[in-house]
């Protein structure tokens, strides 16, 4: 098992980073989504043993990560704030960080190497990290979190200031290190580059885990949950009453400017009345915009449960 | 792998790695300032009077000017931000994440702020020596240096203390208690000025320049600025409190925890 | 707090002691043993010599070193007029005032413009906040003149605002409010004394913290500044003053004070007061203090301006 949390709850005096989570991860990619102040750090900070939670217990690789010295060779964490010596280069940086893994002189700058060449930043490896360009500096960090090979990779958002291509480039990199069958935790609030590295997500908000598992896992999840229709049609208020005689709405609201919303857990139902009602004479639907089932609005769904909007 | 193993594994690697890092002109600038500090200082002072000073004056301006400011200072720059640099500039997390790595750094920076002050305390002390030469010279050389060592030792390893238990505040903290309990207490002729270093410093110049017949003898009151204990045993709790301030400061480093939150706050 | 109040509270004594001294010649031998045992208590039996007013004050048989009274207490053979203790009063009013300035506030306020002041501009610079400040409409001295501003209103709450409050005490403690009469002007040196204290200090403190982007350098630079001057200073003096104290003379530190900006500050607050430390020490005093502002808000002109430039 690569992650195992216990009725993990974290405060600060009164303040709650995390509130009670349980959770199993098996090794594998997975993804920690929410907005800033859910608890994704703090999360962190528990699995890589520099919090201890208030209650509960944190098991990483089988093992209790803020007791187990030797259970940090074993995974690699790349953080979100910066905090890399300006004048060093990368080289001496990564070699240093390596050297206090436990390895001796040559294999550290020799594993700090690999480790450069793989995030392709051998060509300026020995210039100080102050003369780095952003994407650099995010590349030399995960260099010092892969160095030591790593089972387990932890990173905290990866792709927080990165151009677009940057962003391509670690993708793809993390691609293959997962294809190499190495774990990956990757905690951010950019969906869609969580979404193309990995299925399994975890969804924190206000401290608490309000959902895990796959994307599919999740709608099934918000089967029940109304999702949202607007409509504009030239009589809205006949198409509302046409709905709900139908019986396949929950609820109907017209705007001030003639936009009609429905709310309906029969989104196909619904789809199917519009088009036959499209075909006829009577009705003429302009717009028809509907919730999608990206990960956002499973989101937003799933915070909208937790806060009692829904 | 036993922790201590582990521990002395990483510590050549942080000592090599600051060392480096410290060979920075301002560093090196600063360095030999506090070299030149106490001997230009009595060039003045020999300069100004036109007769020799009794060797007991020479011997407490120098005590005062090189064991104790010069190393002071010192190794104040070096040990008190050794955790404070790291959490200030958020580069602490990429240590503490490596297996004993928080350990090691600290200790690996105690051993750097040692090895750079040594030099400078013994440098500084020779030429100042040396300003006010007479029969006593070369006992005065060897108990300057001799206390220029212990200094750096002791000090460094109280400093490191401070640092850690006050890490947002650590060069007020450590300023605060030097001039309350190594200024001020240590002059208390009583029980509490016998835990500061430097009652032990001043009654080790006190044993090995041989001034306890003239000054110390009959004499409560001054009994109680410079004990009448053995240099040995002086030397002993030195090494004593150096040993209790470094396993100290590791204990609270291995129980304390620090975020991202707190590396932000100065 | 306790910083601030615990030396208030002590210096409220000796003001309670004199007022009471009117009524009660006891009070006036416990008040003069008091006085005599203040630092530089020489400088107020000096000043009240040079009235000739004729006040005993006893004696402390200082074995000819007047500058450091020892411990032998000779009590004073008569005890003041009512209209002696009038024609004193402002001179044991300014001693009392002056010394509180000196001693505990002087020491605070190393230590409060050391916390406060090493972060203000090297932080700014760090995280590039300067950036954030000139693109708003704010001018180089408003920046400057705001982070002046952050240190002062410390300084003046432990230096001005608790001289007053003393003063206050003075004359509430007073057998009755006429005291105002003769003292009327000692509000006016308070602020006169605090501003020599302040505007040097915030400036040369402010100027370390814009020469590096580490507070804490900023930070060990001011302390060392203390210190070294300090030592200097006492280094200079310490043979001499044994010789002195050997051979029955006065010795005056002269030159040597300039060295220890304490000293300096002493020389400059003590003719504010109306007492003379050292007569050809003032204006070098006044002299040095001003070099160093003026040189000071040069630095930090160009200091403030240096990130900004091309």
């Amino acid at each position: 098992m690569l992650l195992e949390l216990q009725n993990v709850t974290r405060l600060y005096g009164t303040v709650i980073g995390v509130n009670d989570i349980t959770l199993s991860l098996a090794t594998g990619a997975h993804g920690l989504l929410g907005p800033n102040g859910a608890g994704k750090t703090t999360l962190l900070n528990l699995i890589t043993g520099q919090l201890s939670p208030t209650i509960g217990s944190v098991r990483v690789l089988g093992m209790n990560s803020r007791t187990n010295p030797d259970l940090m060779k074993r995974f690699g964490y790349l953080p979100s704030s910066e905090g890399m010596y300006a004048d060093v280069s990368a080289i001496e940086w990564v070699t240093y960080l390596t050297r206090i893994q436990g390895f001796n002189r040559p294999d550290a700058k020799r594993l700090a190497l690999q480790a450069l060449e793989r995030v392709e930043l051998t060509e300026h490896m020995h210039r100080n990290i102050s003369t780095y360009s952003r994407g650099m500096r995010q590349r030399t960090r995960l260099a010092q979190a892969i160095a030591h090979e790593p089972e387990l990779l932890i990173l905290d958002e990866p792709f927080s200031g990165l151009d677009p291509v940057a962003r391509h480039s670690m993708t793809e990199l993390l691609d293959g290190w997962i294809k190499e069958g190495r774990s990956l935790i990757i905690a951010s609030h950019v969906l869609h580059e969580i979404e193309s590295l990995t299925k399994s997500f975890l969804l924190l908000g206000n401290g608490r885990l309000l959902a895990s598992g796959s994307t599919n896992d999740m709608n099934e999840l918000l089967a029940d949950i109304p999702s949202e229709i607007r409509i504009r049609v030239n009589a809205p208020r006949d198409l509302a009453a046409e709905l709900l005689n139908a019986g396949i709405v929950d609820s109907v609201r017209v705007s001030k400017d003639g936009e009609l919303h429905i709310t309906t857990t029969a989104s196909l139902d619904v789809g199917r009345f519009l088009v036959k009602s499209a075909a006829g004479d009577r009705y003429v639907l302009s717009e028809v915009h509907a919730t999608d089932d990206s990960m956002q609005s499973v989101f937003n769904s799933l915070m909208k449960i937790h806060r009692g909007a829904v | 792998m036993s922790p201590l193993i582990g521990i002395l594994q990483r510590i050549p690697a942080v000592v090599g790695f600051e060392w480096r890092r410290a060979l920075t002109v301002s560093r090196m600038t600063w360095m030999v300032a506090l070299m030149a500090f106490p001997p230009g200082l009595l060039m003045l002072v020999r300069m100004a009077e036109q007769n020799e000073p009794p060797v007991e004056v020479v011997a407490i301006l120098v005590f005062i000017l090189s064991p104790c400011v010069v190393c002071i200072l010192g190794v104040f720059l070096w040990a008190t931000p050794a955790l404070s640099s790291e959490l200030e500039g958020r580069s602490w997390v990429y240590l503490a994440v490596r297996p004993y790595g928080p350990i090691a750094v600290l200790l690996g920076k105690y051993i750097v702020a040692v090895s750079w002050t040594i030099p400078v305390g013994l440098v500084s002390s020779v030429l100042a020596v040396l300003v006010f030469m007479s029969q006593d010279t070369m006992k005065l050389l060897v108990a300057e240096c001799g206390l220029v060592v212990l200094s750096c030792m002791a000090y460094s390893a109280l400093f490191l203390l401070i640092g850690v238990v006050a890490p947002k505040k650590s060069m007020v903290a450590g300023i605060v208690y030097t001039i309350v309990f190594e200024v001020a207490f240590a002059l208390i002729p009583a029980a509490v000025n016998m835990l500061t270093v430097q009652y032990r410093l001043r009654c080790l110049l006190v044993r090995w320049m041989g001034f306890d017949n003239n000054l110390v003898k009959d004499n409560p009151v001054i009994l109680a600025y410079f004990g009448n204990e053995s240099a040995m045993w002086h030397v002993g709790v030195l090494f004593g409190m150096t040993a209790f301030y470094l396993i100290a400061a590791a204990v609270v480093l291995r129980y304390r925890e620090f975020t991202s939150s707190l590396e932000t706050e100065s | 707090m306790f910083a601030v109040l615990f030396p208030l509270l002590f210096f409220g004594i000796p003001f309670f002691l004199f007022e009471q001294s009117v009524r009660d010649p006891f009070t006036w031998r416990t008040f003069s043993s008091f006085a005599l045992s203040m630092p530089q208590a020489s400088m107020l039996r000096d000043s009240i010599e040079q009235k000739e007013i004729g006040v005993d004050f006893g004696a402390r048989i200082d074995q000819g070193r007047r500058r450091f009274p020892r411990n032998q207490w000779t009590p004073p053979a008569s005890d003041p007029t009512p209209e002696q203790f009038d024609a004193i009063r402002h001179e044991v009013w300014a001693f009392i005032l002056l010394t509180f300035m000196r001693y505990p506030q002087a020491i605070l306020m190393v230590l409060v413009v050391g916390i406060v002041a090493p972060p203000l501009i090297s932080q700014d610079l760090r995280t590039r906040a300067y950036l954030i400040y000139f693109s708003r409409p704010i001018t180089r001295l408003e920046y400057i003149f705001g982070k002046f501003g952050a240190v002062g209103f410390f300084l003046l709450g432990i230096s001005a605002a608790p001289a007053l409050v003393l003063y206050i005490a003075g004359v509430l403690l007073s057998p009755s409010l006429n005291v105002i009469a003769a003292t009327w002007d000692l509000p006016f040196r308070i602020i006169l004394g605090s501003a020599c204290l302040i505007i040097p200090t915030a400036l040369v403190a402010l100027v370390f913290s814009s020469l590096t982007v580490e507070s804490r350098y900023a930070g060990f630079a001011w302390f060392a500044m203390w210190i070294i001057g300090y030592v200097t200073y006492a280094a200079l003096i310490a043979i001499p003053t044994f010789e002195a104290g050997r051979d029955n003379v006065v010795f005056e530190p002269g030159w040597r004070m300039l060295l220890s900006p304490y000293q300096v500050l002493g020389i400059a607050q003590a003719y504010v007061f109306g007492f003379t430390v050292d007569g050809d020490m003032v204006v070098p005093a006044f002299g040095m203090l001003g070099i160093v502002s003026i040189l000071s808000i040069v630095v930090l002109f160009r200091r403030v301006a240096a990130p900004m430039s091309v």
